[in-house]
């Protein structure tokens, strides 16, 4: 009788204490979170309470081939499609993404034909969002920003090198300064924070505090040919330019605002377009600055940090007429940031990054 | 559950006090004082480790905590609601004079749900853990004392115990990271204690292990995948004040008392 007793104890408290990995239930989410297709010209518009894409697709494109290049979906989810799959946007295309419990979801992917003459989303920078961590980063939400900074590696300590500045009548501008890091971060060779703001994603899983770069996939979809890019800017660069030992250097600090338009297919990438601006002039107003874009390859007539470093350029008879598939623009408070070289106080206001095409 | 707890606390401590006067009122009325009535009983032949006797002893602790804008190492707990509850039974049967074969049994349970903020996200969320552990014992007792009030004892033990986590964390409407952990353990050990006799059959247990040996097994899945195992075995022989136990036990039997 008491053996029994004891068996049945074991038995119940062997049961009862048994927490199963779905004990919290399965997730009932269905959703695609972000996804780019083949020929894209801007960012994917993903709604969650429609169950729709749109893409933007440039005039003149086979929309019966068009080729997914990446799905992100909901944790524990799966979908109907893949990687490298085609859709038919002829018509509207579908996913369907089922569920970790079971339920399935059925999104329609639009396409509409983009413009010929795009803008960047935001290009004004009127419009920033607040972060959890409580800062502003500009675009309208994490979900759909085209825009990053360097805030969220430097914000851990307690530096925001990138912020919006008003300049009145709902007119918001990018102020961006130079900021010492202090002596700490200075002894683990991060003695600045240069400010920066340019078009891609900051993926935190990449965070090298020896690298700011590291972390950042630069680049956001783009079909326009434009001439020539124009923005507004002001700067004025800080007193000591410095190299990352605190040694000081002999030319002064300088602003980087430049925009590369790429063609990246298949894994490989080419440059198709540069413009680039970097001035060590102090411009204490706010002022119209328009900057040509150079399409194919750059001559020697060119400075060396103008080209590019790990890839090629598009041929010759491919920049008369080719568009890009991506846009890549950077502004920075010290040119070369990026290796913790700069001026503290240098300071980079900029707005309304336009691109101008011919009439 | 706070109110639960309160509840619990004053009925308790009702009982105690309303005892506690009794005996002052019945040991005045007799001429005797408690303490003289207390120290008595022992004297007239107490025989708690006699064959025969029934062991038994039992712990329990419980815990409630509301959280609000609590700042710890790496994270915030913005809003959230924890609770924790041990209990642990043990049983026992005197073989022979002083040598007892017994059973310990202990259940936890842990279950947290709250808002967090871990830098640079905020996430909903929520963990449970439960465990028990089973340990077949036997107890040899060693008086200190003519009346047998305080002794010494030396247990023998193996222990088998089996402990679940789960913890869910969700963040950005949808993306959900999952940790879900299993631990065995195995130990054999030498746990010397000191038993006194407080109030007629309860007694005070204070017991450490000293000498003892633990197999632990560690596996851990996130998000589904990537599991991770580790085995770890230890032998100890070192008193650890961590390891102590504190307790509380109530001998019966026919012949406690001759």
């Amino acid at each position: 009788m008491r053996k029994k007793l004891a068996i049945s104890i074991q038995i119940i408290l062997m049961l009862s204490s048994c927490v199963t990995e779905d004990y919290f239930g399965k997730s009932p989410y269905g959703n695609i979170k972000s996804i780019s297709v083949s020929n894209q010209a801007s960012n994917s518009i993903i709604s969650t309470e429609d169950l729709t894409v749109s893409v933007e697709i440039p005039a003149g494109v086979d929309l019966t081939h068009i080729a997914i290049q990446s799905l992100e979906i909901s944790t524990y989810a799966t979908a109907d499609k893949a990687v490298g799959d085609i859709l038919d946007l002829n018509t509207p295309g579908e996913i369907t993404i089922i569920a970790e419990n079971g339920e399935e979801f059925v999104w329609q992917v639009n396409a509409y034909v983009a413009s010929a003459t795009p803008q960047l989303n935001n290009w004004d920078l009127n419009l920033w969002y607040k972060t959890p961590s409580d800062y502003y980063e500009p675009g309208e939400s994490a979900s759909t920003t085209i825009w990053g900074t360097g805030n969220p590696g430097t914000q851990i300590l307690n530096k925001l090198a990138t912020i919006p500045h008003d300049l009145g009548d709902g007119n918001l501008a990018a102020h961006l300064e130079t900021l010492d890091n202090g002596k700490l971060a200075g002894t683990f060779g991060a003695p600045i924070s240069a400010g920066s703001l340019y078009t891609g994603v900051f993926n935190p899983d990449k965070l090298d505090p020896s690298d700011p770069q590291a972390a950042i996939e630069f680049g956001t979809p783009f079909t326009g040919r434009p001439g020539q890019i124009r923005f507004k800017y002001s700067y004025i660069a800080g007193e000591e330019n410095k190299d990352k030992n605190g040694n000081a250097l002999e030319y002064p600090d300088a602003c980087d605002i430049y925009a590369i338009l790429e063609l990246r297919l298949g894994g490989s990438t080419e440059r198709l377009a540069t413009a680039w601006f970097r001035s060590t002039e102090d411009q204490a107003e706010l002022s119209s600055q328009t900057v040509d874009f150079v399409y194919g390859a750059l001559g020697d007539e060119y400075p060396d940090y103008m080209k590019p470093t790990d890839h090629g350029y598009v041929s010759a008879d491919s920049a008369t007429f080719v568009l890009p598939t991506h846009i890549t623009f950077v502004a920075s408070s010290s040119f070369d940031g990026a290796n913790f070289a700069g001026a503290i106080g240098s300071t980079l206001i900029i707005d309304d990054v336009e691109m101008v095409y011919e009439e | 559950m706070n109110k639960a707890i309160l509840l619990s606390l004053f009925l308790f401590l009702s009982l105690i006090s309303n005892a506690q006067n009794k005996m002052e009122l019945d040991s005045l009325e007799d001429g005797f004082t408690p303490y003289e009535l207390l120290s008595s009983y022992y004297d007239e032949s107490f025989k708690p480790f006699k064959k025969g006797k029934i062991y038994l002893g039992f712990a329990f602790s419980l815990e409630n905590k509301k959280l609000e804008n609590t700042n710890y190492l790496v994270q915030q707990v913005i809003d959230g609601d924890r609770s924790e509850f041990d209990l642990s039974l043990k049983g026992g049967y005197y073989t022979g004079d002083y040598g007892m074969v017994g059973l310990n049994v202990s259940y936890h349970h842990m279950q947290f749900e709250g808002t967090i903020f871990r830098s640079p996200d905020t996430l909903q969320s929520q963990s449970i853990s439960r465990g028990f552990e089973i340990t077949p014992n036997f107890r040899s007792s060693v008086p200190l004392t003519p009346n047998e009030r305080l002794s010494f004892y030396t247990l023998i033990g193996v222990t088998f115990g089996m402990d679940n986590t789960l913890s869910e964390d969700l963040k950005n409407v949808d993306e959900i990271s999952r940790v879900y952990e299993t631990d065995y353990n195995l130990r054999l050990g030498i746990s010397p204690g000191i038993t006194f006799f407080a109030m007629e059959n309860f007694a005070f247990e204070v017991q450490l292990n000293l000498l003892g040996y633990e197999l632990q097994v560690h596996q851990t899945r996130v998000d589904k995948m990537d599991e991770s195992k580790e085995i770890r075995q230890n032998v100890d022989f070192n008193i650890n004040i961590l390891s102590l136990q504190l307790g509380l036990a109530y001998y019966f039997g026919k012949g406690t008392k001759k």
